[in-house]
């Protein structure tokens, strides 16, 4: 188990993580937020790149940075290091001066994404560079594995390998902390969402409880309509935009607002309808954006 | 694991140890086979000492690599895709670094004694192939013309190899410490040029400036002989020169090479006290905590300690250029329009490089009070020089 304890990263006056407290159990942890709510500084301070400035991180019971805590972590930046002008061969060559891990493994995988083992990575391009470092991460021998913007450049076809694998891992008993802007498929792979913002816990759940109170409307008015008509009337606005005459909104829990806006405003037509799945973490964001929830 | 770490730098490192070893011989070997392997009838010449000078072709070029060296040693602290991935390596931060640092100083020290065997493999052939001794006519004067082969102790020519090896693995663990300072490569070779070059040439500035106060202020008369040691630091330079102080016939050589009384006593004070600094700066390498991976490639010192470090360096550098008057004989720098304008120099200098280590020509608060307090203290100094005749 990884446990953060009022963790709190500082670069100066900025506080990158603030008082993270969360305990992260074997499975799949989907960790999203905005860019800069602090999704890498997290990260690199459970690995022991970065000292916690307050807090404390324990993997397994042992500090983050202590030897033990980190013979059983990997963590996979967005911008992994490689040996200048290294092979796939070269790198696991390398890195099992690092860490324990399984060649065959990783060779296996290589194979199976269709690599070539003894060429440069430096000729490959963004998304097979990222399947070696993805397969070099599968093949840990680590009971934690933290990936960071993991589906960053890779294809929808090497997305689904991907996928299978890591599925595959999570249900082996490894706890998997990945972030990604990539919200289909995380929201496919993880069974729990951790949503930060601003380096704190904007939500913790799990991945059916998302966005289960946000209720979406469209509709279309012969007068003007606005966000604030809506504010006015007491309802909780996440989302507001105008197509064309159309305008679509998401509330939070939207009791009584059909009743409301039908006698007030004799909208041409008001519909519910459904969220995509995709849409409902960008909508957790937007809410944690407009600041109306911290937990 | 450790052992796939060590051979991953072994492999990624030997390059270094070829290039190396390959500089190091070019200098030692060629000046051993540029010798003359005898002398004529000035037998002075062909003393031990005088002719061990020839192993400055060995020590100078293996002081270099010293130099080289913990650059490679420390270059996977200057980008945080480095930091990533050794910092979070299944080993402590210390023993990545001790892996590091230890290879190279293997490295160091392999490339001096592969070069040092096979200078000493060539100066042995020539040795015994040149005759004994050997008379000729001069063919220009009619003159009967001794030469001598000229005398080589093996013995002592070894034991002055092992103690430059002391001496070049001491300065690459100061060298490896002024590296470790910086978090990126300019930092990184400006703390080391800083640290292993300006403040120990002039370490002993302060001293030096009280030395010729003194003098002044009470006519010890001590004066003249003491002066001479006012520039005596504890660097590199002079530790070789301690090293061939020590090795010549002490006393008759030093004073007959520069003409200095106690030369050579003071040189034996310089080793030791560059062996000490080399054990402290062992000790840091070694035991020292890794800083925290934000640090990674960033010009902004990670600690106030190292923030003073620049201003450390210029305050000696400030001290010594007060008491120039004193050496050029102008009485005094103040009255020295060359000495003026030469401290002037120094302040722009000095503001020049502090903005370019700290990456912005406006100064942070810290920096300012420190390059104030710095170039307002060498002007006072230069006052007081004057004022008391320095």
């Amino acid at each position: 188990m990884i446990e953060c304890r009022n963790l709190t990263k500082s670069f100066g006056d900025l506080n990158a993580v603030d008082n993270f407290s969360l305990e992260f159990q074997p499975g799949v942890t989907g960790v999203v937020g905005e860019n800069g709510a602090g999704k890498s500084t997290l990260f690199r301070t459970i690995a022991g790149i970065y000292e916690a400035t307050c807090g404390e991180v324990y993997v397994d019971g042992h500090p983050s940075g202590s030897k033990e805590a980190k013979l059983n972590l990997f963590f996979l930046s967005d911008t992994p290091y490689a040996p200048h002008g290294a092979t796939p061969v070269d790198i696991i060559d390398f890195y099992k001066g690092l860490h324990p891990l399984n060649k065959d493994r990783f060779l296996e995988l290589i194979r199976n994404f269709g690599l070539p083992e003894r060429k440069s990575i430096s000729n490959f391009s963004k998304g097979m560079r990222r399947q070696v470092f993805i397969a070099l991460a599968l093949s840990m021998d680590a009971q934690y594995l933290l990936l960071d913007e993991a589906f960053d450049g890779l294809d929808p076809l090497v997305v689904e390998k991907i996928k299978g694998e890591i599925i595959q891992e999570g249900e082996a008993g490894k706890t998997i902390l990945i972030s990604s802007h990539n919200m289909p498929v995380l929201q496919r792979l993880a069974d729990r969402f951790v949503l930060l913002h601003k380096g704190k816990i904007s939500k913790d759940g799990k991945s059916e409880d998302i966005g289960t109170e946000f209720v979406k409307y469209q509709a279309a008015f012969k007068s003007e309509f606005n966000e604030e008509i809506l504010t006015a009337l007491g309802y909780q606005v996440v989302s507001f935009k105008r197509i064309g005459s159309v305008y679509h909104f998401v509330l939070i829990s939207a009791q009584g607002v059909e009743e409301k806006l039908e006698s007030a405003f004799h909208p041409l037509f008001l519909e519910k309808v459904a969220i995509d799945p995709d849409e409902l973490i960008v909508l957790e964001m937007m809410l944690a954006e407009k600041g109306d929830r911290h937990a | 694991m450790l052992k796939s770490l060590i051979v991953w730098h072994i492999k990624k490192w030997w390059p270094l140890l070829l290039i190396f070893t390959t500089v190091i011989s070019i200098f030692f070997v060629s000046s051993i086979q540029a010798m003359g392997m005898t002398t004529t009838t000035d037998y002075y010449n062909s003393s031990v000492g005088y002719r061990a000078i020839f192993m400055l072709y060995l020590a100078i070029p293996a002081m270099l690599t010293t130099f080289v060296m913990p650059i490679f040693v420390y270059i996977y602290r200057t980008s945080l895709q480095a930091v990533d991935c050794f910092y979070q390596a299944g080993h402590d931060k210390k023993t990545i670094s001790r892996v590091r640092v230890t290879i190279g100083l293997i490295i160091v020290l392999a490339s001096m004694t592969i070069a040092f065997l096979l200078g000493y493999l060539l100066l042995t052939l020539r040795y015994f192939s040149t005759p004994e001794v050997e008379s000729y006519i001069s063919q220009y004067s009619g003159n009967t013309i001794y030469t001598y082969r000229v005398y080589y102790n093996f013995g002592y020519i070894f034991l002055t190899y092992l103690l430059l090896l002391l001496m070049v693995g001491g300065q690459y663990f100061i060298n490896c410490f002024f590296v470790s300072l910086g978090d990126n490569i300019i930092t990184q070779i400006f703390y080391l040029v800083l640290g292993s070059v300006v403040t120990t040439l002039f370490l002993a500035a302060p001293y030096s400036y009280s030395l010729v106060a003194l003098d002044r202020i009470n006519d010890l008369g001590i004066g003249t002989e003491l002066m001479q040691y006012c520039f005596i630091g504890f660097g590199p330079i002079q530790s070789i020169m301690g090293v061939f102080l020590l090795m010549m016939n002490p006393i008759t050589i030093g004073y007959y090479v520069w003409e200095v009384n106690y030369l050579p006593q003071l040189m034996i004070i310089v080793l030791v006290l560059h062996f000490v600094f080399s054990l402290l700066a062992l000790l840091y390498t070694m035991y020292a905590d890794s800083p925290s991976g934000e640090y990674a490639g960033k010009s902004t010192p990670r600690h106030w300690t190292i923030s003073i470090f620049p201003h450390i360096a210029a305050l000696l550098i400030a001290v010594l250029l007060s008491i120039l008057g004193y050496f050029n004989g102008s009485g005094g720098v103040l009255l020295n329009i060359f000495s003026v304008g030469g401290y002037l120099f120094f302040v722009t200098i000095y503001y020049a490089l502090l903005s370019l280590l700290r990456k912005s020509f406006k100064p942070r608060r810290f920096d300012l009070i420190a390059f104030i307090s710095v170039a307002g203290t060498g002007l006072i100094l230069m006052l007081v020089s004057t004022a008391i005749g320095v």
